[in-house]
């Protein structure tokens, strides 16, 4: 049994510690948000975050991300994914939407370790596949999204300005 | 001898064909009646199944429990839009906002069908109309009716339900404010609906739920239809239900499914095409490890995770009888394709199409050759399924294109019939075609079939999915044209070696399906019937086949003609030596009045006029910058496309891409824009990157690495212009993907002067430039 | 000699010197023994560099992006070395890599999984070329020739290389043998063909 820390909670999985995060999640937890896509890392529809950063879950082993701190899609929460996920909303990206849950977590992981990017340097830092092509909607919600970040850092007060 | 049927110089085989066609319709005739007869107007009669608490009107609505709208939609949802598609026409049918109405799969059990994807295919110049082809669209519309053959696929779902969904809204309606002017004892011109609510002068208002018991009792009546103009929704587009759900990783698709209980199954097929399991044996024997099962031509096996599932099929000692396996190689294919061209008497040879006379024809000849490879589907959600098998029924979770195609293909591989097949359709993560064959189905059921009683649920790895696909065909094209003394082409003659792939689509449908009857009509979609007024032109088919599986890829194929003719097209402007758009426009002209070449010649006046006020730009990577064209007709839609490109060394960039869509039509307007968006990128990934070969009867390719497709770094950017014609509402969600290739192969010439002939795009591969014969 | 050693009768220094002289007279009269040496030192770098030019070597010893595979294509997905050879952005190495090998995803793994410092880029050099830059004693941070001897024998992602995973082909030559030819490179005085 390996005990794993996902979206702030302790969850023992049965899954090898030698075999891929996907399958524990997808099978043994039956989360479902996390995709297979071509299970070697080319892709990216299995991005979780680990400790903050975007991994890709069908190439981490069980045993890797043991003690650290896991975030799928279905847990991801505060203001940037709420951005993020209200522009990809806004901009209707989404058309099978296989491959989405990956971007959203490949585009949180950048924004929530620098929100004071240009959208041309987030979307240099993804390297996901869609196959429906959405890229332009996806140019569109990353802009959108910059722009919600920006409105609502000048809105409140930042985090220790008091 | 009309245009509508095959040659008119009286080839053995075509009027072999003609026979056979007039007989299968005059059979067809005396069937179709008697099952008309028996089962008139099946579907207008069919009504949804509403249990406690629900009301459904006709076979497309029901008010729910919770006193939503269900819509019923018979078709899969990969992604095109069509479940929002069809809440969009219900709430505007219905008067509700888009929120109050839910799309849901229609039951499998019940006879939807998709008429108008099979009569696309017929062999018919869409452009002509006559009493011969009304007697066979109707005899086949009304067998497809009664027999209830749904399918998603030729973009066909929109133009599929749109007329049947509104006319049940409006008959719905009707139902409905003739129980309020009961229940309030006014007329029903006096009653106001709004938000839901149907209300009398008095003030005394009711919902549609709350009227509905009373509606139930009234007999429907048929209401005219108004033609589909700009509301509410319709013409602006609504917000997608479904963007929320797989924007947050809450959309089920199929290999989502999680029932208690359920087994994973990993499969490996024979690396060979047409090898069968020899030897099988499980080495791993953990209780995890439920078994191996052998298939036809795969071996699986079952364990309590995908995972374990993997690790023991890795391990098993399986070995394979290659005797009936093929051993060719890609090459081999293309020259069975060169030596079928050049032979004059090649006996599997159909005539799709012959205006004039093309011998006679005299001018400057140009000639040329093209080919395009085989291609994957890449969908991202790799083949699944999963399936409950008992010795009274089954039930199957896919995605798919067809639930009557899987319901058909699993009864027949487990023994059971038709009505014992429940079929369960969640999202589609991407169809273009590769679903509609429903193997991944038949397998599941068939090793969920040897673990009774549990769900099952098989898994195709990438490589799997990669190289046990239906392929988009090879196929290899001559060309030439006979230049007249103003430079255009009075006669062309077109012949593409290809494999009759919709023949071998219902041979793996139907046992008896019969192959080589009647020609394929999608070999030569998008080269046949042309806008353009080529007075003498012959356009023949030459099939080949050497065994290797061929399926329906996006756009079918007009993925392939189009390259091949638009690029033609060029090769003709630049021999003529006229600029390629004013060439085109030249060529619409001597097409005269017809809608095709009024449609094709106004798309095209939106390129030239985009080519006027947006320059190409200058060079951002040193290289040569280029502009192309091209035009396509795609299942009664008109698309020109337009790329710039910059040419740096063999690298090829497309910087941006500019297209202008006539459907008709727009329901909605954004997910149209979305949609040809989304067909130009699979279009160019296949343009650029994309090719299957094929090694002593082993797929080659298997992930991502050895078949790269296009990513966000070089996806240009896409803009897309609606300029509708007001016509009929046409295809939408594939006619953007057959004009980009040879948009960006005529961009490579205008930047390099190197003519690109095959597929995909290289310079590497150039075929040296010359001066046409 | 030992018996001379044990009688007590010559002390080691004297035994040191005796040695001195007998190898001056080599040197003087140009004795095989001293070029044995030298030649067998080249000899060994003619190996050494094979190894060191194979895939699982030189495909980390790039200057700005991996290469992948026997058939040395570039990484998929695209990655960067970064700010400190670890990757840029979403991409940093250990993103998809663990510190061995994952089998189902065929990804290669090690501890501290990254590309060679740019200080160790052996792309695009000839043999001599190579030979210099490997026994720049700066690379080894003083610690030379020990520090590369470890490096060899102990670093995790050089160890990979003999283990590399389903798929890859390994060393041809085991670490043992390897380890003896660099053993013998560095006693035959790190012998470079000027070239």
């Amino acid at each position: 049994m390996t005990t794993l820390n996902i979206n702030g909670q302790k969850c023992d999985v049965s899954a090898d510690p030698d075999s891929p995060l996907l399958w524990a999640l997808r099978d043994d937890l039956a989360m479902t948000g996390t995709k297979f896509g071509c299970g070697r890392a080319f892709c990216g529809a299995c991005t979780v975050h680990i400790d903050g950063e975007a991994a890709r879950s069908c190439s981490i082993l069980v045993r890797t991300a043991a003690g650290k701190c896991i975030t799928t899609i279905e847990g991801l929460s505060g203001d940037v994914p709420a951005a993020v996920k209200a522009a990809w909303i806004e901009a209707q990206v989404p058309q099978c939407g296989y491959c989405q849950p990956g971007f959203v977590m490949a585009v949180t992981s950048v924004l929530m370790k620098n929100r004071d990017q240009t959208a041309g340097e987030v979307l240099s830092q993804i390297t996901n596949i869609c196959r429906c092509g959405t890229y332009d909607a996806i140019r569109a919600a990353v802009g959108i999204a910059l722009k919600d970040l920006a409105r609502r850092a000048q809105a409140t007060p930042r985090e220790g300005s008091q | 001898m009309t245009s509508e049927t095959t040659s008119s110089r009286g080839s053995g085989i075509a009027r072999r064909t003609f026979l056979v066609a007039a007989g299968l319709i005059g059979g067809g005739l005396f069937v179709g009646a008697g099952v008309t007869a028996a089962r008139l107007a099946t579907i207008d009669r069919y009504r949804l199944p509403a249990g406690e608490g629900e009301t459904s009107f006709g076979a497309w609505l029901k008010i729910a429990r919770d006193g939503r709208i269900e819509v019923a939609v018979p078709h899969q949802e990969m992604g095109q839009g069509i479940y929002a598609l069809a809440a969009l026409l219900a709430a505007e049918g219905l008067r509700l906002p888009i929120e109050a109405v839910r799309p849901v799969q229609a039951p499998t059990n019940a006879p939807f069908a998709n008429p108008t994807m099979l009569l696309d295919g017929l062999p018919f110049d869409e452009h002509v109309h006559g009493p011969l082809k009304d007697v066979a669209i109707w005899t086949l519309d009304e067998l497809l009716r009664a027999f209830g053959l749904s399918a998603t696929g030729g973009s066909t779902s929109t133009r599929n339900i749109a007329e049947p969904v509104r006319a049940c809204c409006a008959t719905m309606m009707d139902i409905l404010t003739r129980a309020a002017a009961e229940r309030f004892g006014v007329e029903t011109d006096r009653l106001k609906i709004s938000a839901g609510r149907i209300s009398a002068p008095n003030g005394e208002t009711a919902s549609y739920a709350e009227l509905a018991p009373e509606a139930a009792k009234l007999s429907p009546r048929a209401i005219p239809l108004s033609r589909l103009t700009a509301g509410t929704y319709v013409g602006k587009g609504a917000a997608r239900a479904d963007v929320p759900p797989k924007t947050e990783g809450g959309a089920p698709y199929g290999i989502d499914v999680r029932d208690k209980g359920q087994l994973y199954a990993a499969i490996r097929h024979s690396p060979r095409i047409g090898g069968t399991p020899a030897k099988v044996e499980l080495r791993q024997q953990t209780p995890d490890i439920r078994g191996i099962v052998t298939g036809n031509d795969y071996v699986a096996v079952v364990a309590t995770s995908y995972c374990k599932a993997v690790g023991a099929l890795e391990q098993a000692d399986i070995s394979w009888n290659d005797d009936y396996a093929l051993n060719i190689s890609t090459k081999d294919v293309f020259a069975a394709y060169r030596a079928a061209l050049d032979d004059a008497g090649y006996k599997s040879h159909f005539v799709l199409e012959h205006q004039g006379d093309v011998v006679a024809s005299r001018g400057r000849i140009v000639k040329a050759t093209y080919q395009a490879p085989y291609l994957a589907h890449v969908t991202m959600e790799p083949m699944n399924a999963t399936a409950l098998v008992t010795d009274k029924g089954a039930t199957i979770w896919a995605g798919h294109q067809s639930s009557d195609l899987v319901k058909y293909r699993v009864a027949h591989a487990i023994g059971l019939s038709c009505d014992a097949i429940r079929v369960v359709t969640p999202f589609l993560g991407g169809g273009f075609g590769r679903r509609a064959d429903v193997d991944y189905a038949v397998k599941a059921a068939e090793i969920a079939y040897h673990f009774k009683g549990t769900p099952v649920q098989t898994i195709w790895s990438r490589a799997e999915d990669i190289r046990n696909d239906y392929y988009r065909p090879a196929a290899m094209a001559d060309v030439s044209g006979t230049l007249d003394d103003t430079g255009l082409p009075s006669g062309l003659r077109y012949r593409i070696a290809v494999p009759p792939v919709t023949d071998r689509f219902f041979g793996r449908v139907f046992a008896y399906a019969p192959q080589g009857w009647l020609p394929d009509r999608s070999t030569v979609d998008g080269a046949v019937f042309s806008f353009y007024g080529i007075k003498n032109r012959i356009i023949e088919n030459l099939e080949v086949d050497l065994g290797i599986p061929v399926g329906f890829w996006r756009s079918v194929g007009h993925s392939l003609n189009n390259f091949f003719f638009e690029t033609f097209v060029d090769e003709l402007a630049s021999a003529a030596a006229v600029e390629p758009i004013e060439y085109r426009a030249r060529l619409l002209g001597a097409a005269g009045e017809g809608q095709a070449s009024t449609r094709a010649a106004n798309v095209l006046a939106k390129l030239a006029k985009r080519n006027l006020e947006q320059p190409l730009a200058g060079p951002e990577f040193g290289g040569k910058t280029g502009r192309g064209v091209a035009l396509s007709e795609c299942f009664h839609s008109f698309v020109g496309q337009m790329a710039d490109v910059e040419v740096a060394g063999e690298r090829i960039r497309v910087k941006q891409v500019f297209a202008v869509v006539d459907c008709g039509f727009c329901i909605d307007p954004p997910n149209v824009v979305a949609q040809v968006r989304s067909a130009i990128n699979y279009g160019l990934s296949a343009a650029l990157y994309e090719r299957i070969d094929i090694e002593n009867g082993k797929i080659v390719q298997e992930n991502f690495d050895t078949y790269p497709v296009l990513t966000l770094a070089d996806a240009p950017e896409i803009v897309v212009e609606i300029a509708n014609s007001g016509a009929d509402i046409g295809g939408v969600g594939e006619i953007g993907t057959p004009g980009i290739a040879p948009a960006v192969g005529n961009a490579v010439f205008a930047a390099t002067g190197r003519r690109l002939r095959s597929l995909p795009l290289g310079l590497k591969t150039t075929i040296a430039p010359g001066s046409p014969v | 000699m030992t018996g001379i050693l044990r009688s007590g009768r010559l002390s080691a220094s004297r035994v040191f010197a005796i040695l001195v002289a007998i190898q001056s007279l080599l040197i003087a009269f140009g004795c095989p023994a001293e070029s044995t040496a030298e030649s067998e030192s080249l000899a060994a770098w003619g190996q050494i560099v094979q190894v060191l030019r194979h895939p699982r070597c030189l495909n980390c010893h790039q200057l700005e992006q991996p290469l992948q595979g026997d058939s040395r294509r570039v990484h998929i997905p695209p990655v960067v070395r970064g700010p400190d050879n670890l990757g840029a952005g979403t991409m940093r190495c250990y993103n998809c890599h663990n510190d061995r090998n994952n089998e189902m995803a065929r990804v290669p793994g090690a501890p501290n999984w990254s590309l060679a410092p740019a200080s160790m880029l052996w792309e695009g050099k000839s043999d001599a070329e190579l030979c210099e830059l490997i026994k720049t004693p700066a690379l080894y941070h003083d610690r030379f020739p020990d520090a590369l001897l470890q490096h060899f024998t102990e670093d995790h992602v050089v160890l990979w290389a003999w283990h590399p995973g389903a798929g890859r082909a390994p060393i041809p030559v085991s670490h043992d043998d390897f380890v003896g030819l660099v053993k013998i490179w560095v006693a035959g005085g790190l012998a470079c063909l000027n070239s």
